[in-house]
């Protein structure tokens, strides 16, 4: 089974070009260190807004700091963040999709009544929301983010565990007597991973937009810590006279979010059954 | 002998995903004039790519590798798209298995069998379907005319589906396993108005079946349909009576006769 | 149908509650009172002043007494003064309403008109080059920070073109301006954060769209159609198409509140008077009787788009419709 999933994947050329992409984004992160030249949190303010040039490859910033470190430093915000906060919400959407669909009645009522509701708040302003109540810093726009999230999740997994629970296997599992929790984690849960590993990708990307989004607006990672988002932030400031603040920041957050939606979308096709 | 239906050598293959795999091996049979044949064999056979490649319907996945269909001579694959929307419909009409997911779940039954009469420049007034209704002996057109497929029931539905299929009184019917997906009493009902209506408007059908009893029941001549293949054709009685291949041997060999005990199950 | 409606509206009701339920919590989630950016703003506030100010709020009793006096106040529409100028909350977000509506409104019918047809297209020319340019073209809408674009577009149209104004709604010289000159200055300025706003929305329609269609295409009738000779055009136009769309009308009252959430983003960049502006100045300023207002709103909006969209779906299924 794992084979034909393997064998699919390499055929894929989105999910191959997406895994590319992210490769290269992690590896990029763990050497910052080595593949940046000057310190992404001081700047020498005499050299303030200078346009690209070989010394400052993607020019410096309003209080002299070099771009490309910063920018280059600023992956391993986005990447930590992303993967952080969909692990929360993974874990917290898997937990409650599953009781929910395994338990049904009151349990399954109460939850779902309960992901209505949070649904009801777009999920930007939610987390905007709740931002504004507590301190804005990398660990909270994780929680928050991760908090807000697995509301999606939460569905998917509780629609697949109805369709799985009728199954003949997991019927014969209760025949023979084991206990529910067995049940459910060894029995239940490994047939619903693809459509969690599909959303969870997805989700990474649309965590790293959510946090670029939120540092622009500066309630996300503070300067002087560099995130992409913060550094647009100048650029907008400085629209008229510094591109380079806007285009850089901007490109790396696409191409990031479109290397996780391309292999989450190609993982997608992998294992939908109706392409075998 | 007046063969007016001819398919020559007909190969069709279906792709899917990189795998080619094929649905009928040049296959050939022709139709005359009023004949009822019966294409009888089991999933798989191949029988109803064949009716459906009779109008050009296949779905896109399928491909015709070769042969070709003559309806009085003139090659089907080779008409333009106008002439073959005046065929389809018109000449030769189809009706198919199962009647709830074959009719328009979103449009008014009066408006499915109205734009079928108009496209084929018939009379579309209310009182021509109040009389496609009568002849397929739905009575209550008041009620019938506004309703959605969904609230009418099984044998009403495939009334209606052969209302439609006869609208333009075409010369060929063809009908893909036309009372597989209804009660058994409904069947019946079904069949019996088939073979009124083929004296009534002098029918040549093809019947897809995989039951040999309806078969045996309203077909003349009897083509059967093995792996892609015809691997048996001629009148219904003589095959009956003397089934020269293996495979229609088995399949005769296991419809049950009246007082006969059961003794062991021919694998086919 | 009628008692489908009843029993979704009746299903709305808790759903209200657990609304004002987390906007109480989420009001006291920060450590310290609310109270204290307005006391800690001002040195010169005795203790007594203080006290006085948090017993004026409530926020000395118990939790669900405070939770009581919050719902009484809801019901008469009084959410407060804000902290900043001390004018009433309804008041501030009345005046900025309809121009968040208007944005939003204007991207809906552009998503709506643009979305369906390109789908369609995408879902009846399959793999085709118009296919795959428009798959492309989604992704990218999906995988770009939408105020990166918005600065992008600025900058080449505002600042290098010149074409269109970046800031406002209207231009200085507004009152001046005829009728005419009013309608067309205020178009200039909608252009660029309406066709930002729509870009996302486009590419998760058409998408839908696409799929719904080529759900529909491998439908049963549509072969029915074909065989009863009708012409190409109409067997998608009005077999298919109708059948697509029904999934479709659905997510109309999904995507008004999704604008109106994301809005704040471009009311922020392209300096609009709008509700979603008022939303973040006021989160930036810790003014927490204007969030609170504003984030209710939201959420009540969203509610109504989601019974919207329940209900039109019940009324285009005929098979829902006429049970």
């Amino acid at each position: 089974m794992l084979k034909i999933y393997l064998e699919k994947l390499l055929r894929n050329k989105l999910a191959i070009a997406g895994a590319v992409i992210i490769i290269v984004l992690v590896i990029i992160a763990i050497f910052a260190p080595v593949v940046t030249m000057h310190n992404p949190l001081e700047g020498n303010i005499l050299e303030r807004l200078q346009a690209p040039s070989k010394n400052h490859f993607l020019g410096t910033d309003e209080i002299g700091r070099d771009v490309f470190s910063r920018m280059i430093y600023g992956s391993r915000i986005s990447i930590s963040v992303g993967i952080i906060a969909v692990s929360i919400s993974l874990i917290i959407g898997t937990f409650l999709g599953l009781i929910s669909g395994y338990f049904g009645g009151k349990v399954d009522s109460i939850i779902m009544r309960f992901v209505d509701i949070m649904l009801c708040f777009p999920s930007f302003f939610l987390i905007l929301m709740v931002i504004a109540f507590l301190e804005p810093n990398i660990y909270n726009v994780m929680i928050v983010i991760g908090i807000t999230s697995w509301t999606g999740l939460a569905r998917l997994v509780r629609g697949e565990t109805l369709t799985i629970k009728e199954r003949d296997f997991i019927t014969a599992a209760r025949g023979l007597g084991l206990r529910k929790r067995r049940i459910i984690f060894v029995h239940i849960l490994p047939n619903v991973i693809s459509p969690i590993l599909v959303s969870s990708i997805l989700g990474v990307g649309a965590a790293i937009l959510t946090e670029s989004g939120l540092s622009f607006l500066g309630l996300g990672v503070q300067p002087p810590i560099p995130s992409w988002g913060n550094i647009l932030t100048s650029g907008k400031d400085y629209i008229h006279i510094a591109w380079w603040l806007s285009l850089f920041p901007g490109l790396a957050i696409l191409i990031t979010v479109l290397g996780w939606n391309l292999l989450g979308e190609g993982l997608r096709d992998v294992f939908d059954p109706r392409t075998n | 002998m007046d063969t007016i239906l001819e398919i020559k050598n007909l190969s069709v293959e279906y792709q899917v995903g990189k795998k080619i795999i094929p649905a009928l091996k040049n296959v050939s049979v022709s139709l005359n004039r009023n004949d009822s044949l019966g294409i009888i064999g089991e999933s798989g056979s191949g029988k109803s790519t064949l009716g459906l490649s009779i109008l050009d319907i296949l779905p896109k996945e399928a491909k015709i590798s070769s042969g070709e269909i003559l309806f009085h001579n003139q090659n089907i694959f080779r008409l333009n798209k106008k002439e073959l929307q005046n065929l389809r419909g018109g000449k030769i009409s189809v009706i198919f298995q199962d009647p709830l997911s074959s009719l328009n779940p979103v449009i008014k039954i009066s408006e499915q069998l109205r734009e079928t009469l108009k496209v084929h420049n018939e009379d579309s007034s209310d009182n021509k379907i109040k009389e496609l209704l009568e002849m397929v002996q739905l009575g209550n057109f008041d009620r019938i005319k506004n309703s959605y497929p969904h609230q009418l029931s099984g044998g009403m539905r495939q009334r209606i589906m052969i209302a439609q299929a006869l609208a333009s009184r075409p010369e060929i019917l063809i009908a893909d396993e036309p009372t597989t997906a209804l009660d058994v009493t409904i069947q019946k009902e079904i069949l019996e108005l088939l073979k009124k209506l083929i004296k009534e408007f002098d029918l040549t059908m093809i019947f897809i079946t995989h039951n040999f009893g309806i078969v045996y029941d309203i077909c003349s001549r009897i083509a059967v349909m093995y792996n892609g293949e015809i691997v048996e054709e001629g009148k219904t009685s003589e095959i009956m009576k003397i089934p020269k291949h293996p495979y229609t041997k088995a399949l005769i060999s296991v419809i049950p006769k009246a007082g006969q005990k059961v003794k062991k199950f021919n694998v086919i | 149908m009628k008692t489908y409606i009843f029993r979704r509206l009746l299903l709305t009701i808790p759903v209200i509650f657990g609304i004002t339920v987390i906007t109480f919590l989420v009001m006291h989630l920060s450590p310290g009172k609310p109270t204290d950016v307005l006391t800690d703003m001002n040195q010169k506030i005795t203790t007594e002043a203080k006290q006085r100010l948090v017993t004026l709020y409530g926020l000395d009793k118990p939790f669900y007494v405070q939770y009581g006096m919050w719902l009484k106040r809801l019901a008469k529409f009084d959410f407060g003064k804000s902290f900043k100028d001390d004018r009433p909350v309804i008041k501030k977000i009345a005046e900025r309403l309809p121009v968040t509506l208007l944005l939003n409104f204007c991207s809906i019918i552009l998503i709506f008109a643009l979305a369906i047809p390109i789908g369609v297209f995408s879902a009846v020319k399959k793999d085709t080059l118009f296919d795959k340019i428009t798959t492309v073209t989604v992704f990218l809408g999906f995988s770009i920070p939408t105020f990166w674009l918005a600065i992008l577009l600025m900058i080449l149209f505002g600042v290098q073109l010149g074409w269109l104004p970046i800031s406002g709604f209207r231009s200085i010289n507004f009152d001046e301006l005829t009728i005419i000159g009013k309608l067309l200055d205020i178009l200039r300025h909608l252009v660029l954060p309406v066709l930002i706003s729509a870009f996302t929305g486009l590419a998760g329609l058409s998408r839908y769209t696409k799929s719904s269609m080529l759900e529909v295409l491998h439908q049963d009738y549509i072969r029915t159609a074909r065989a009863k000779g009708l012409p190409e055009n109409t067997v998608i136009f009005k077999h298919a198409l109708k059948n697509a769309l029904i999934p479709v009308v659905t997510i109309v009252g999904l995507t008004l509140p999704d604008l109106i959430g994301g809005s704040f983003i471009f009311e922020t960049i392209f300096a609009w008077p709008g509700m979603g502006r008022l939303g973040y100045e006021a989160i930036m300023s810790r003014d927490y009787p204007v969030i609170m207002c504003v984030g209710t709103i939201v959420a009540i909006l969203t509610l109504l788009g989601n019974l919207l969209a329940d209900i039109a779906y019940a009324y285009v299924d005929p098979r829902i419709r006429y049970k």
